[in-house]
């Protein structure tokens, strides 16, 4: 497995945070998509504490811009007018691309989504870009909106367990560094694999076991996979926290039958 | 005339989001699309809609769109010559 | 980093061109009009515009239901690349997939009388659990029993990321195989909001030519089945052509229109060439991206003057399949392989009269020594993605792959 180093992190968790939104310029402020703002403070937040400026940005999102899409199909559906700006920002990689515009980030701008496994898959994505596309700027991102609290009691058994922390929103960024030997803090992550019907957090302990990773360091996938954004929610308070060691950070995608792993090195 | 362009400021500024400018604000002769307001491509798009939804009148183009969009007062023109709803 | 051409044995490819790799390439051989006035679904606007669409069910194809069209697409074209490939043994396999839309077929379809009915979220079970493009990927990986996945989603440059992505999970060793898949099908969300931009030409897009106005959407899947080259020794399957370098970067400029001089596709492509290990001249051909907006074409053809001092023949394929989004990139690089390997430039459909603020005209050629092709696909976001595929195994100065 290869280790990416963290040189630093940022996030805004809105339920914690009410006054987020007073790091946002007026203009963005004024106009624009609410998923795009989370990814920007965070950011902002994790790139005014180490230098130099990511060149490149991989984004892990579930939904995506959700809010905007559903805007957009109220218009077409309600009187025949949808709002070419909500369409542009309904898809997937708008955030990516909007940072990519206010932080001039000229470098690979990829987008992953893979439901609660967003966060892991992007952060093994980040290992694949080339040594000159780093630091990178690692952003996972997920939004609610009142739609999903409706939906929420109808969806399936599985789905349910799996977002029992409901539709948490949050912003969580990373800037890594290019892969090198382990050092902490540094992360590293297993993008989705199939559990075929196997139980979630066994098919992450027998991956761990495979690349060499201590079984002792998984957390109970219970407590990082609640929400599509916990795990990386999980992964910023324990680089906050300095928790020492190694922590492994399970996920698992009903909608995909998949589980995925990060691991954060501290 | 002055009627219609009021109206249109106010649909600007709620179809736009420009939550921070009032009609008194907008200069009904001065450029709307990179002019003081800080309008967009996206927003000639947006306007567009707008002519079409509110008042049935089509704006063909982009190109015609910015000319249209030359200012409040021409886009009152355009809508008095071209309407079809309101 | 010396080069390391991957080496692709197996394509898949469907269109509005029809089922199969060799139907679509016969139709861009022939630089055929592959549209027609949309009718596969209710887009709700006054005139249907002209579109690539698939009218024939993929299902039929398939001999079962699958969750929505997009998912069926991309297992049409999966099935087809790995049809060579009988008996994989121990070799692993990953899948990157590239989707815009995946299962939005259907869940605006449930947010449409979700609207009308409040009632009617009783059934959100049913169409919310593949809204997400990940369970697309999902239904791909588990019919090719595939061991590990990742779903991207880039706009119209997603296809060929997954192409660049595939070949980096093979490098590193994590697969021993990897299909890249792109695949969209076509949804009242980007019928409408294409429109909603003007960006579509209802009469039919015309590449690079003067009275070019906008895009024709289409709808399809393409996929390409990379592998190390001791993975493809083990299985005795000749490759057909090889990934020899990947470039990717952002524009920075606007949400959705290209940088007037391309200067993020300029880097996009001088990173492919540069993983390639070649000079710019080595190209043969541009299977360019080609959208036939009035930007896109014009910056297109600036920036690849920018990077090559003598502009290589290039072509569209977009009035052939139509602009299938996150699968063009895919898809067109499935042609563009089989172009290389026939050894011609195909027509470019819709072009007709130069346009002097591109400067220049689609070259087809019936006959052509083609060692390197470079596909471009650029996305919303200005996002740009661009991929060399080789015909040889090994760049021009002997580096072993």
């Amino acid at each position: 497995m290869t280790f990416l180093p963290i040189l630093s992190a940022g996030s805004v968790v809105p339920s914690r945070d009410p006054s987020w939104t007073d790091e946002l310029p007026p203009p963005m402020k004024r106009r624009d998509a609410r998923i795009w703002h989370l990814a920007y403070v965070a950011s902002k937040r994790a790139m005014e504490k180490a230098k130099p400026a990511p060149r490149s940005i991989i984004c892990g999102t579930a939904l995506g811009a959700l809010d905007e899409t559903c805007k957009y199909l109220d218009g077409v559906f309600a009187d025949g007018f949808g709002s070419p700006r909500h369409f542009i920002a309904s898809v997937h990689n708008s955030m990516a691309g909007k940072l990519a515009l206010e932080f001039k980030i000229n470098g690979p701008n990829l987008t992953v989504c893979d439901g609660q496994n967003s966060f892991a898959s992007a952060a093994a994505a980040v290992s694949l870009l080339n040594p000159d596309d780093f630091p990178a700027l690692l952003v996972a991102v997920d939004e609610n909106i009142e739609l999903l609290g409706r939906l929420l009691p109808h969806l399936s058994a599985p789905c349910r367990q799996y977002l029992r922390e409901g539709w948490t929103e949050a912003a969580v960024a990373f800037i890594l560094a290019a892969p090198a030997e382990k050092s902490p803090p540094c992360l590293t992550a297993a993008g989705p694999a199939p559990c075929n019907g196997g139980e979630p957090q066994r098919c992450i302990r027998e991956r761990m076991l495979a690349t060499g990773l201590d079984a002792q360091a998984m957390m109970p996938i219970e407590a990082t996979s609640g929400s599509f954004i916990q795990p990386a929610i999980t992964a910023y308070e324990l680089l906050a926290q300095q928790s020492r060691g190694d922590h492994v950070i399970g996920s698992y995608s009903p909608s995909s039958g998949a589980a995925a792993f990060v691991c954060v090195c501290i | 005339m002055e009627e219609l362009i009021h109206k249109l400021k106010e649909q600007i500024i709620s179809t736009l989001n420009l939550s921070d400018i009032t009609p008194e604000d907008i200069d009904a002769d001065a450029p709307l699309i990179g002019g003081g307001l800080g309008l967009d491509s996206i927003d000639t798009l947006e306007l567009i809609v707008l002519m079409e939804k509110e008042y049935g009148a089509t704006v063909p183009d982009v190109n015609v769109g910015r000319k249209v969009f030359s200012s409040v007062r021409a886009l009152a023109q355009y809508i008095h010559d071209n309407r079809t709803k309101n | 980093m010396p080069p390391n051409y991957i080496p692709i044995i197996g394509m898949g490819a469907v269109s509005c061109a029809g089922y199969g790799t060799a139907v679509c390439f016969n139709a861009v051989r022939e630089g055929r009009d592959g549209l027609s006035p949309l009718s596969v679904l209710d887009s709700g606007l006054k005139q249907a515009p002209l579109c690539g669409q698939i009218e024939e069910n993929p299902e039929s194809r398939l001999g079962r239901t699958v969750q929505d069209k997009t998912t069926a697409l991309a297992l049409c074209a999966a099935h087809e690349a790995l049809a060579q490939v009988t008996d994989r043994r121990e070799l692993r396999l990953g899948v990157v997939l590239a989707t815009t839309v995946g299962g939005i077929t259907r869940s605006e379809i449930f947010y449409r009388e979700l609207k009308k009915e409040p009632e009617h979220v009783r059934h959100a079970a049913a169409y919310v659990s593949h809204h997400e493009p990940t369970a697309t990927t999902a239904a791909v990986a588990s019919c090719v029993h595939a061991a590990g996945f990742h779903t991207i989603s880039t706009a119209c440059s997603t296809g060929l990321h997954a192409v660049g992505m595939a070949k980096r999970l093979i490098e590193n060793g994590t697969y021993d195989l990897c299909l890249a898949v792109g695949s969209d099908a076509l949804s009242i969300l980007t019928v409408r909001g294409f429109a909603s931009l003007m960006l579509i030409d209802y009469d039919g897009c015309k590449p690079f030519d003067r009275r070019r106005v906008g895009i024709s959407l289409g709808e399809g899947a393409g996929a390409l089945l990379l592998a190390s080259a001791g993975a493809a020794k083990k299985l005795g399957c000749m490759p057909q052509a090889y990934v020899a370098g990947w470039g990717a970067s952002a524009d920075c400029h606007h949400m959705t229109a290209p940088h007037p001089d391309g200067l993020g596709a300029q880097r996009a492509v001088r990173s492919a060439l540069a993983e390639a290990g070649i000079e710019p001249s080595a190209i043969d051909f541009i299977a360019a991206h080609g959208t036939a907006t009035p930007d896109n074409d014009a910056a297109e053809i600036k920036a690849m003057r920018a990077v090559f001092a003598a502009l290589p023949p290039f072509c569209s394929m977009k009035r052939t399949l139509g602009h299938t989004l996150a699968a063009s990139g895919a898809l067109e690089a499935v042609m563009s392989i089989c172009a290389m390997r026939e050894g011609i430039i195909p027509p470019t459909a819709g072009y007709d009269q130069f346009d002097e603020s591109v400067g220049a005209a689609p070259s087809p050629k019936t006959k052509a020594e083609i060692r390197y092709v470079l596909k471009n696909s650029f996305g919303f976001g200005g996002n740009n993605a661009a991929v060399v595929f080789s015909g040889r195994e090994t760049s021009g100065n002997g580096v072993m792959e």
